[in-house]
């Protein structure tokens, strides 16, 4: 009987623990291959054949289609400045450049993967070619429920979201990372609640 | 206190042999990959929308919402793929993955020869068939050769505003996933739009060449 328990035990030790580990890191925010520039997180090898098992976990298991190296590259942002996570109630100001490349857009996800849509229920994004830009060249973006004027990128329902930027066409994925990107910064300006 | 010390060191053990087991099988059993997704949307050798900036939901999660896609299967086991489009658009870029969802190659409008989309993938032995006799359309193709038999591709068109949405839809109707003849074949057939033939049902159809085309 002893014994019993003793295989007991370890079986749920074994199988909880490991199972519980593999659940947790196929989730979006791990931190393998992960190339992190303040709030936000990239997975460059995401989209190659030498991505690492983890990556390719949690590629397969979620459906997605990573942009490959010649495409672009993605950074997610969970978390503002202060690292406080994003909210969907909140307004939030991003200001900077970005680092160079062709093209590049703004878009919010839902935890769940999801685009966040607009008034009239099409997926909302901001491309860098109709962005307005101060005259610094730099560039302010306001996040938020409400509209504004200027750069505005649409959030609507409540929780948790995920900004995403792609960049397309950059050299960011095809040369060394040597080049430290400059990436905007997330502040938040106000919440609803 | 002892023993105790020794079953978790014991459980902690097989715990990280689970985790590493689980990690590694995932790409080969996952049922909800993006593979398994596109199956449910279309036959293979043939293009299904993913995205677009119009519809609320896409087919596949976090892709760009500015971006129209479209995806199709392919199995160079049957015969070579063929990639080919028209179209024009500001930028575009194709990304060709393997059946676990494993990027295989990409490229974009600026990487293609003439900016236009021409590309074949082909299996090593179809490669040593094309390098003996190239056939002349290939010149002007970006050839993506890979071990993998069974992949999909993805092509990717920006729409920076609505006012471009007639070129982007306009790029991806116009493209072509279909079975390549390798020019020593019998009865070449070199264009044509097979993709509505068959589906994955009857794998030896589609090579034979005859040219016969189901009207659908």
């Amino acid at each position: 009987m002893r014994a019993f328990f003793e295989a007991l035990y370890v079986i749920v030790i074994g199988l909880g623990l490991g199972g519980g580990l593999s659940m947790i890191s196929i989730q979006d925010n791990h931190g393998f291959g992960a190339l992190s520039l303040g709030s936000w997180t990239a997975w460059p090898l995401a989209g190659s054949a030498t991505a690492d098992p983890y990556t390719r976990a949690k590629v397969a298991a979620n459906a997605e289609v990573p942009l490959g190296a010649a495409e672009g590259i993605a950074f997610h942002a969970r978390n503002d400045n202060q690292n406080r996570p994003l909210r969907r109630e909140c307004i939030y100001r991003l200001s900077g450049t970005t680092p160079p490349g062709r093209v590049w857009t703004l878009a919010a996800h839902a935890v769940s993967g999801e685009g966040l849509t607009n008034a009239i229920a099409q997926p909302a994004s901001l491309v860098s070619r109709s962005l307005l830009r101060r005259d610094d060249g730099k560039m302010d973006i306001v996040v938020g429920p409400q509209s504004v004027s200027g750069n505005w990128l649409p959030l609507s329902g409540s929780g948790p979201f995920v900004l995403i930027l792609r960049l397309y066409d950059t050299q960011i994925t095809t040369s060394s990372s040597l080049l430290q990107p400059d990436m905007p910064v997330v502040q938040r300006v106000s919440c609803a609640s | 206190m002892t023993r105790l010390f020794y079953l978790t060191l014991v459980g902690l053990v097989l715990a990280g042999i689970v985790h590493l087991m689980i990690i590694l099988l995932i790409p080969s059993y996952a049922t909800k990959d993006a593979w398994t997704r596109l199956e449910n949307r279309s036959g293979i050798w043939s293009f299904t929308p993913v995205a677009s900036p119009d519809l609320p939901r896409s087919v596949l999660p976090l892709v760009d919402p500015a971006f129209r896609m479209a995806a199709c299967r392919f199995d160079l086991q049957e015969a070579p793929l063929r990639l080919a489009s028209d179209g024009r658009a500001p930028f575009w870029s194709v990304a060709i993955f393997d059946r676990q969802g494993r990027n295989i190659y990409s490229f974009n409008d600026r990487t293609a020869i003439e900016r236009r989309l021409s590309a074949l993938i082909v299996n090593p032995v179809q490669m040593a068939r094309l390098r003996k006799n190239p056939p002349p359309d290939a010149e002007s193709a970006v050839l993506v050769e890979t071990d993998s038999a069974e992949g999909f591709v993805v092509v990717r068109v920006l729409q920076s505003d609505p006012s471009w949405s007639e070129e982007t839809t306009g790029f991806l109707n116009n493209a072509k996933c279909e079975r390549y003849v390798l020019p020593s074949d019998p009865g070449d057939v070199e264009d044509g739009d097979e993709t509505s033939l068959n589906g994955e049902a009857s794998q030896t159809d589609g090579q034979d060449g005859s040219g016969s085309k189901p009207s659908s």
